[in-house]
């Protein structure tokens, strides 16, 4: 359980390691803590996956694809996303509870922008008959445990969760009145992937502690940043979406230079967990032909 | 003879069949069946379904005489009196600090269980009560000893030593409670110069080496949060020392002085920030292991 509350000596201590580029478990100041991933761990939803960051945040994201009528004012030829997510209360001391309600409105809100607009996913790809009907695709993440840098781990379970989703089959027949009806096939072999998942963007957060700048920050050097800077940059370098977030400020020119970095460290964190994602997939494939269902325990650290 | 306890049978096939040997470790999970004979009482972590002794948590078999318990692997500390911990304060109250050590509630420090600057055994006067924040503030870390129980269960502690008080100089690793035992000293200063205090509530504080004689020279800086220089070397050091931590940690190895050293010499050969990686940890951990059986 993590608590709110920092001495001023750890402060001190986290500070000047920030400063000399050596952090309090001897990572430099772009390092990753080691991550698990796992795909297909929840089985009625259309595609899950499971992320945890060194051994605390957890966070496991379930995407449901369903059929859902075009309302009017709406797109006419676009299918939508739609986020949601949750801190577990058990997760840590500051999740109590009605605590909770503005991290989550924080997270789904970051979700929902990272994910639409330049979230990669082809949304024009999900529309079943224009003015009619559409796939949405329902992301639900849960926080289940916490040690800082729930933003990126969010991001790395959604990316994988979404190349695990299989959208079913549909066909679409015009009737004589020039009207058209749809058909959801339930084959499970003529399910498509998420169009455009590959460009669905990770997330590097970048925490400003005052003197430097650190990413995939623990739950004690977050309690030491000044300002967190969330940059989501696509497999391609482009940064998709960025926020700032809590009270400090960051100098301009270190705003530019961190930008920059976030997008050098996208690029060599992004080809890593692909490589991952597919190890899982074939792993997980092997296991499904051999008639068990993927868990997460056959590969945490306990 | 009883009858053997059901969960030894499971693990190694070769001892099957005799619950005679006591050093035979046996981790249940949750409703696992322990023992079927009525002749056994259920201690903690046990109930009783259908005249089976059922484990209630995920733990480690204990058997006194008749008496069998399970001791969780991650439960939260429950204090005996003379255990060294280390806590964080959550908050200043009336003549007491509220200060978490890992427990089921917040065990409470009195003013009158401190050491004072200045006059050891001076009276507490109402302006030390008005400078409370001064000694101790909100989300500092102390390390205490249990000075006795409440009759809810809550813990009092005290730092009348010097070996006692604010932590300053280094880092604090939370780590399951039933990896620490009590033991003759909870104090170490290891060659390579960090100190560890473990903590029997599971909070670890790993930091830069001060010697005694510098502390007892400069009673004034007992209640001081300004670290003091640390050498990217010390720091690196304290990075290392707290990684091995968490690497033994990983696979359930006893943290104590040798186990710590075992992993420090282990880890030597592998960059800090690796320790702590699925792979190393474990080399770390079963290297670490083989030491302590010889």
């Amino acid at each position: 359980m993590a608590s709110a509350l920092i001495s001023t000596a750890e402060q001190a201590y986290i500070r000047q390691g920030v400063v000399e580029g050596i952090r309090g478990d001897g990572r430099g100041r772009a390092d990753y803590r080691d991550y698990l991933l796992s795909v297909n761990v929840i089985s009625h939803s259309s595609g899950s996956a499971r992320c945890r960051v060194g051994f605390g945040t957890d966070v496991l994201v379930g995407v449901k694809a369903e059929v859902a009528m075009i309302e009017p004012g709406e797109a006419p030829n676009r299918g939508r996303v739609q986020c949601h997510v949750e801190c577990s209360p058990s997760a840590a001391r500051q999740f109590q509870a009605r605590l909770t309600d503005e991290l989550n409105n924080d997270l789904t809100q970051f979700l929902t922008r990272a994910l639409n607009d330049f979230g990669g996913i082809d949304l024009d790809k999900l529309a079943i008959i224009p003015n009619q009907a559409c796939w949405v695709l329902y992301i639900d993440a849960m926080i289940l445990d916490f040690d800082g840098n729930v933003h990126d781990t969010l991001l790395i379970a959604t990316r994988a969760a979404l190349a695990n989703t299989r959208i079913p089959k549909v066909e679409v027949q015009a009737l004589e009145d020039g009207q058209q009806e749809y058909d959801v096939i339930d084959d499970p072999e003529a399910a498509t992937p998420v169009p455009g998942w590959e460009d669905a963007p990770l997330c590097v957060t970048l925490n400003w502690t005052g003197d430097g700048y650190v990413a995939d920050a623990t739950h004690q050097e977050e309690l030491c940043t000044d300002a967190k800077l969330m940059v989501c940059v696509n497999r391609h370098g482009d940064i998709c979406s960025m926020q700032k977030s809590t009270l400090g400020t960051i100098p301009q020119a270190t705003f530019l230079e961190m930008l920059e970095n976030a997008t050098k460290i996208a690029a060599q964190i992004i080809p890593t967990v692909d490589q991952r994602l597919k190890e899982e997939h074939e792993r997980t494939a092997q296991q499904v032909s051999g008639g068990h269902k993927s868990t997460f325990m056959t590969n945490t650290f306990l | 003879m009883a009858e053997p306890l059901l969960a030894t049978r499971r693990g190694d096939s070769s001892s099957a069949g005799h619950d005679a040997d006591p050093a035979k470790t046996v981790v249940t999970t949750p409703g696992e069946p322990i023992t079927t004979t009525a002749s056994f009482m259920r201690g903690h972590g046990t109930f009783v379904e259908d005249e089976t002794v059922v484990s209630a948590v995920a733990g480690v078999v204990e058997r006194i005489n008749k008496l069998i318990t399970v001791k969780a692997l991650k439960a939260r500390y429950s204090g005996e009196i003379g255990d060294v911990v280390v806590g964080r304060i959550t908050e200043v109250a009336q003549k007491r600090w509220k200060v978490d050590v890992n427990s089921r509630q917040d065990a409470v420090l009195m003013l009158s269980a401190i050491n004072l600057p200045g006059g050891i055994q001076r009276r507490k006067s109402e302006s030390d009560e008005l400078r409370m924040r001064t000694f101790f503030t909100e989300g500092d870390l102390v390390v205490a000893e249990i000075q006795s129980h409440y009759s809810d269960g809550a813990i009092a502690l005290h730092t009348r030593s010097l070996k006692y008080g604010k932590l300053r100089n280094g880092t604090l690793v939370k780590i399951p409670p039933a990896l620490v035992q009590r033991s003759r000293s909870h104090f170490h200063a290891l060659p390579c110069g960090v100190d560890v205090i473990l903590g029997v509530n599971g909070y670890i504080w790993v930091s830069k080496h001060v010697d005694m004689e510098t502390i007892e020279a400069n009673p004034e800086e007992i209640y001081s949060s300004k670290n003091d220089r640390i050498s990217p070397d010390e720091r690196q050091m304290i990075a290392r020392v707290a990684n091995c931590i968490v690497a033994l940690t990983r696979h359930f190895v006893h943290i104590h002085e040798t186990s710590i050293l075992y992993a420090y010499e282990a880890s030597l050969q592998h960059p800090i920030k690796d320790l702590v990686t699925s792979d190393i940890s474990s080399d770390i951990a079963l290297e670490v292991r083989d030491k302590l059986q010889v």
